[in-house]
């Protein structure tokens, strides 16, 4: 019984590392996509200008750059 | 012949339906300059005002345009519709005041007399005369117009802000400034020609059968003729294309359809969000939140009778000053008295009274009898709300920024004093274990070190919510401050502490998050692994000890 808990804490032990390492590796990707965004609020040269927020169902400038995760 | 005593009758034979947009000093601020922020809309808002001189005349001309997604709530959640709001106006412009009244005037009304009371009604009321178009946008891209449109008003609003720098900052010499006007002048004209293009857009002639035939149309585009008097009666014509000119008394129609998002639209809805988009353009809310609007439906619009009689307007305006203060009076939640300020609003109904007076709309007993109530109304809130304010200045109280570190900072001394005070050797050794066999202690510390840049976006959060729930981004509510008065200086200030959150808002805020998760995440991992290894290195001993747990237990 004893071994099997030591066992489950060692699997959650790396669990969570490899979780820490992907959410890393999506942070790296976010701030790679962030930097290289453009950063011109001008709706009319943006690419798709205003786009519609589902959740507010309303019509918002699309200026925020859209990460990957 | 006009029919009323009142100075209005022109208007009042000519247009459809009158509103007022409160006023307490029962004149209108007509400066439209920078109140693009607190215009209807959800994008792309422009409000700017040129004025020209021309001896003592003063002309000025004003335009705005937004993009605002409306919610009919009375036509169901998902009812929702999006407009591009465009309205051009002047005053005291003697061209466009001539057009207009040989437009208000029928060959048989073009009497001298007329024309005369037309001439005193705009010189006495330096009435704004304008139109506004609401043009439906089906899907999210914008026509070529539309974005030649953005781009002259973009052009616009900046040499007003020029100009102004050169008006206010560098004082320059009056043929300079009279040429920066000209200038603006010159390109409110360019803007009101496109606004005219995008107006005038062709209708095919299939256009004027598809409410019968139920087929796919170009937009619609919906006009008004807006006649606005600096005591604040709002006056509003329909002018829309009579194809798109219908009432929701047509059952046939379904409002939740495609086509229906498209098109048919209810023309007394479209009157209401007008004459909303007129009060947002000219007037601001002192005495409430904006998100609280709705509870104050003061700003009513009324479909003109033309037999001469307000008693029923006048009523109902009264009634939708007085109904919310009594609510408030009734509500036994406390949060509640955030709606309104019951003062702020009794007097803009004292305003409006004083307004329909001096214009002869109320007669005099009515005036009286609206008075008298309106001030036993003060009377009995204050006496009634007297306990009740008490305890909601105790809590308002709280709001300050002061107050809430100084709670936030005794929370966590609190917190602190809590944890030395507790024996830990006891609890743990409850548990049966010892400090000596804890992992390292700086892998703990780590863990802390990691979850700081979690708990500060967690602080970020809330004081971002706070603030924008209380509007303290808002520039009404910036000016109030001392160190922020209502200078040109701290307006531009502000205008680029505007710039500058818009960019923290956009960019900065994103990748500040970013790194700190991913650093936080990266530090994680490292007290993570450090605490692996000790437990790899003490896998026995640990062992060991659950084992002996257990068979304690």
């Amino acid at each position: 019984m004893a071994l099997v808990i030591m066992i489950l804490i060692a699997i959650v032990l790396f669990a969570t590392i490899a979780w820490a390492l992907i959410k890393v590796v999506e942070k790296v990707y976010n701030i790679i996509v962030i930097i290289s965004a453009s950063r011109n609020p001008d709706v009319t040269k943006q690419k798709h200008g205003i786009v519609y927020n589902k959740k507010t169902k309303k019509l918002e400038a699309d200026q925020s750059p859209i990460t990957p995760f | 012949m006009p029919r009323f005593n009142t100075p209005y009758s022109p208007l009042i034979e000519k247009f459809d339906a009158i509103g007022w947009i409160p006023t307490i000093k029962g004149s209108l601020s007509l400066n439209v300059f920078d109140n693009s922020n607190s215009l209807l809309g959800d994008v792309d808002k422009f409000a700017i005002e040129v004025k020209t001189y021309n001896g003592f005349n003063t002309s000025r001309y004003i335009v705005a345009s937004s993009l605002f997604t409306y919610d009919d709530s009375k036509s169901g959640s998902d009812y929702a519709k999006t407009f591009r709001f465009i309205f051009r106006g002047t005053i005291n412009d003697r061209e466009r005041q001539n057009e207009f009244i040989n437009r208000s005037l029928d060959f048989a009304d073009g009497s001298l007399e007329s024309t005369k009371q037309w001439r005193e009604l705009f010189e006495e009321k330096d009435l704004c005369i304008g139109k506004l178009s609401i043009v439906t946008i089906p899907d999210h891209s914008l026509t070529e117009e539309e974005k030649r449109l953005i781009n002259q008003l973009k052009e616009l609003k900046k040499r007003k802000e020029k100009y102004i720098e050169n008006h206010d900052n560098k004082a320059n010499s009056l043929n300079v400034l009279a040429q920066g006007r000209a200038q603006l002048k010159t390109l409110w004209e360019d803007v009101e020609s496109t606004i005219i293009a995008i107006e005038n857009t062709i209708l095919p002639p299939s256009a004027i059968i598809t409410r019968r035939t139920k087929r796919p149309e170009p937009r619609p585009i919906y006009k008004f003729d807006v006649a606005l008097s600096r005591d604040g009666v709002l006056f509003l014509k329909n002018d829309t294309n009579i194809c798109f000119n219908f009432n929701l008394d047509e059952t046939d129609i379904d409002y939740n359809s495609e086509i229906d998002y498209k098109r048919t639209i209810p023309i007394h809805r479209v009157f209401k969000t007008s004459m909303n988009y007129i009060k947002f353009l000219f007037h601001r809310n002192y005495h409430h939140h904006d998100e609280h609007d709705t509870f104050l439906p003061a700003s009513n619009l009324h479909p003109i009778n033309h037999d001469g009689k307000f008693d029923r307007i006048i009523k109902h305006q009264m009634e939708a000053f007085l109904s919310p203060i009594v609510k408030i009076k009734r509500y036994p939640n406390i949060k509640k008295y955030n709606l309104c300020n019951p003062e702020g609003v009794l007097l803009y109904a004292k305003s409006f009274l004083m307004v329909c007076k001096r214009n002869e709309i109320i007669n005099a007993h009515d005036f009286d009898y609206y008075s008298e109530f309106v001030d036993c109304q003060k009377t009995e809130f204050d006496a009634f709300a007297h306990d009740r304010r008490m305890i909601v200045n105790f809590f308002l109280s709280q709001k300050n920024v002061l107050a809430k570190v100084t709670i936030a900072l005794t929370i966590l001394i609190a917190v602190f004093q809590t944890i030395n005070f507790l024996k830990w050797d006891d609890i743990l050794g409850v548990m049966g274990i010892k400090w000596e066999s804890l992992p390292p202690a700086y892998a703990i510390r780590l863990l802390i070190v990691a979850a700081i840049p979690f708990v500060a976006i967690v602080i970020h959060n809330l004081i971002v919510r706070w603030y924008t729930f209380r509007g303290k981004f808002n520039r009404k509510k910036i000016s109030k401050n001392i160190l922020n008065q209502n200078s040109n200086t701290k307006k531009r200030q502000l205008s680029r502490l505007y710039k500058i959150r818009l960019l923290w808002i956009t960019h900065v805020k994103h990748l500040i998050r970013e790194i700190l998760q991913a650093a936080a995440l990266t530090i994680f991992i490292i007290a993570v692994l450090i605490f692996c290894r000790w437990f790899l290195l003490n896998f026995m001993h640990l062992h060991n000890l659950i084992k002996a747990f257990i068979s304690g237990a």
